[in-house]
């Protein structure tokens, strides 16, 4: 029934009925568009930003009424550094179409890109963020879903990819035609390193790394597969570690037998938070020596970058030094670290510069060195220190927001580790193979697709998936924690919390 | 109930087993390097598929010879705009706002006359072959496109109509027997015939001699209900073309009605196969006066860079 106003008028649109209305469609098309995005349906990443876009205007009274209820300002605090990246993605040249008079030159890189299609892009990843905020905090969304949702839309890209390549290389064919090359469009091209993968609606030739990337992922569902004694939670389990094993036989008929080492981190992760070593003394301290080399290496780095000959020559005397420090794609980072210190690279580096003027620090040229296949070495190179530092904070903030979620979720134990498994698989595997050129045969200039990181299907997974984990500490500060607690089959009891839903 | 989860696993292991069956992508595969090899003589490419090799095509071939001496041409030579663009526009072929997109060519600003006339306005083959090449001219059928774009013989369907410093990734290299290939459609319309070729020899010292040869290109029209199979031949004496230059490369375009009688022009329907071969006929040091030179080792080849039917159009 619907509600009268103060003048006995029955309002033209009842509130309650709408929000109510909005949020089932809104959790509706979520879902779908999720799997949507997982498996790159058509390539059509332009249209379910602009979905995401609507649902979000669509749903902004609830939105509102959430962040009013949770007072949530240390949402703006984790999306300032995200936003700010973006708006320099917005203002940097590297991402603009190249000015006429340049022309096609291997110093310069445009990625061509109009102002709509990069708010498009930037508009349905901060949407996509919202989406998975709103639908986390409204009941009657059926949560358990969401990995479906994702790990679906995966699975039916990696099949189909899987079954063209089968069909048009057979089983193990990197093995059978190691060092063997076939033409495509009049160029060499090895056997092993192709594969067909669904692009759009068609099949396309691509490097095996496309189809490997996504096998992975979808592997690393795999860990859901230590919490199967749960009885309770044993069909999703093995439904999830199901789709994972898609990953795995994908893998092995190629077969790439040596992308299975980016599996690790997962596992490990996996492990150590099953069986709750994470917050044990031992734990901290190994996690703190590791991050301790991270540093030491970053700095030895800094000094290699800039030419410093008793660090190089110390490094090159050794030969694992040698192989950590001045390895070919570790240059290709000092190379773009001296650019980024070039006057005028503040903002990324300059491309609209004549040569001359802008004369490049060795002698790797723009085109080698970008992209580098990392995805924060790439930040560098196009929107410079400014831009860098706020996409690795934003990566730093969203490592506390997965301990919270991991810490505080009412989730369970198996989802929070699926999850947090995939985002650690994503992050190493854009750490070392960004797929910049994936879906390109060759690697001459105007074959490169730079497939920049904000137009990533995978990455608007794990924007999503941040909104999913995210959980402001007012909502426990707000209802005084813990409001119940769950996974009572486990031998450990854990505190878990929940926030107030939104009616 | 186990049953049903055997046939299952079983009816997967099988289509497994069944599509790898197909290996479309691996069929023509090479060994790194072959062909492409530092040593000369390792580089001749001269497969001939089974299908073009039977006796029926050439108990039934129609042998056309052109003169091809004023439809000769260098890549960069700037006739693409008088002999193929403005007469494909006339026809019909490409429309006002192609030519002014593509080519720069503004015919709401000028007159076709006027374009003509222009000297300073050049449009090279280099650039007329960008866009008409084999692989980029079916827009509307990526299927058609990729067929082309397939194989070794990509090589000439890929737009690349001379060197460049691809070396030999750009071209096929060939000796008197030429090679043959088979495709998956057949031609249906066309207008044009354009291939880019140059000479080669293993000579590594001296000055370097033009030569004249004469080149074949053979259609093959399969068997139908209504056809018997069938071939057609275009000779063409090739004269002074560039050798050893490596830079250079010859053009050799020509509109068919404009070689071909009206009897002869729906002769080439429904090709799905063609054939190269030539005839050196004239070469200072391997074939001086039209002699084969044999107190000599050195070696020709032909260099095929590009094949290209503009417009035409396949099923």
């Amino acid at each position: 029934m619907s509600k009268m106003d103060a003048t006995g008028k029955k309002p033209v649109i009842d509130k309650e009925k709408y929000e109510a209305n909005i949020k089932l469609v809104i959790l509706f098309v979520s879902l779908e568009l999720l799997a949507f995005v997982a498996m790159n349906l058509g390539n059509y990443m332009i249209i379910f930003n602009i979905i995401s876009i609507l649902l979000v205007l669509a749903s902004l009274p609830i939105l509102i009424k959430i962040l009013k209820v949770e007072q949530n300002f240390e949402l703006l605090i984790y999306a300032i550094p995200l936003l700010f990246y973006f708006l320099l993605i917005l203002l940097g040249p590297t991402y603009k179409v190249a000015p006429e008079n340049l022309g096609q030159h291997p110093d310069y890189i445009f990625m061509g890109r109009s102002i709509f299609k990069l708010l498009e892009s930037i508009g349905g990843l901060i949407s996509f963020f919202l989406l998975a905020y709103i639908i986390r905090r409204t009941d009657g969304f059926k949560h358990k879903y969401v990995p479906y949702m994702i790990l679906g839309g995966f699975a039916l890209l990696v099949s189909v990819s899987l079954i063209a390549t089968l069909y048009n290389y057979g089983a193990f064919y990197r093995l059978i035609y190691q060092n063997m090359l076939n033409y495509y469009a009049g160029k060499p091209y090895l056997v092993a390193k192709q594969s067909s993968y669904l692009l759009g609606f068609n099949i396309a030739t691509v490097d095996s790394k496309a189809l490997v990337n996504i096998a992975l992922f979808l592997a690393s569902s795999l860990v859901t597969l230590l919490f199967i004694k749960e009885k309770n939670n044993r069909k999703q389990i093995l439904i999830l570690s199901g789709l994972g094993l898609i990953g795995i036989l994908t893998i092995a008929l190629l077969p790439d037998f040596t992308a299975l080492v980016f599996l690790i981190p997962s596992f490990a992760f996996a492990l150590l938070y099953k069986y709750d070593q994470l917050k044990t003394k031992w734990f901290k301290i190994t996690a703190l020596s590791i991050l301790g080399l991270v540093g030491l290496s970053i700095i030895v780095g800094l000094f290699c970058a800039f030419g410093n000959q008793t660090v190089i020559n110390l490094l090159s005397s050794n030969g694992f030094t040698r192989k950590i420090f001045l390895n070919s794609k570790v240059l290709v980072y000092y190379q773009v670290i001296r650019d980024s210190f070039v006057k005028g690279a503040f903002f990324g580096v300059p491309f609209t510069y004549p040569v001359n003027e802008f004369p490049l620090s060795t002698g790797i040229t723009v085109k080698d060195a970008f992209p580098t296949g990392n995805f924060l070495m790439d930040a560098l190179r196009e929107v410079g220190w400014i831009g860098f530092l706020s996409l690795l904070i934003f990566v730093v903030f969203s490592v506390k927001v997965v301990i919270n979620y991991l810490d505080k979720s009412e989730d369970p134990k198996h989802i929070k580790t699926l999850f947090v498994s995939l985002l650690i698989m994503i992050f190493v595997r854009y750490f070392f193979f960004y797929p910049h050129a994936l879906y390109s045969f060759t690697s001459e200039f105007w074959s490169i697709n730079y497939f920049p990181l904000i137009e990533s299907h995978v990455f608007t997974i794990v924007i999503f998936l941040l909104g999913y984990m995210y959980l402001p500490n007012s909502i426990f500060k707000q209802n005084k924690l813990p409001l119940k607690e769950e996974n009572k089959h486990n031998d450990k009891k854990e505190e878990v919390y929940e926030w107030q839903e939104i009616k | 109930m186990a049953r049903n989860k055997i046939k299952r696993v079983s009816t997967i292991l099988f289509l497994v087993f069944f599509l790898t069956g197909c290996k479309d992508a691996v069929n023509e595969v090479f060994n790194q390097g072959q062909y492409t090899d530092s040593d000369f003589l390792a580089n001749y490419y001269s497969y001939y598929p089974e299908e073009l090799r039977k006796n029926v095509y050439s108990t039934n071939e129609t042998i056309i010879d052109i003169d091809v001496s004023d439809k000769t041409y260098s890549f960069l030579g700037g006739e693409a705009k008088e002999k193929a663009l403005i007469p494909d526009y006339q026809e019909g072929l490409i429309s006002k706002k192609e030519l002014k997109e593509k080519f720069g060519i503004d015919l709401d600003e000028n007159t076709v006359e006027e374009v003509l006339n222009n000297q300073l306005q050049r449009v090279s083959w280099y650039d007329y072959s960008k866009y008409y090449n084999l692989s980029d001219s079916n827009y509307g059928d990526s299927k058609i496109n990729d067929s082309f774009k397939r194989g070794y013989f990509s090589k000439m369907t890929d737009g690349l109509i001379n060197c460049f410093g691809f070396g030999a990734i750009a071209r096929i290299q060939t000796d008197e027997n030429g090679f043959g290939v088979l495709f998956k459609h057949e031609l249906v319309e066309y207008t044009s015939f354009f291939v880019s070729l140059r000479g080669a020899t293993n000579i590594d010292e001296g000055p370097t001699y033009n030569s004249d040869l004469e080149f074949r290109v053979s259609f093959y029209i399969e068997e139908s209900a209504s056809m018997q199979p069938s071939k057609v031949t275009f000779k063409m004496d090739l004269n002074e073309i560039y050798t050893d230059g490596s830079g250079n490369s010859n053009v050799i375009y020509f509109r068919l009605k404009d070689v071909l009688t009206q009897q002869q022009l729906p002769l080439l329907k429904r090709t799905t196969g063609f054939s190269f071969s030539f005839t050196l006929k004239e070469h200072v040091l391997l074939c001086p006066g039209g002699v084969v030179n044999t107190d000599t080792d050195y070696k020709f080849a032909l260099m095929l860079y590009e094949l290209m039917l503009p417009h035409s159009k396949w099923r």
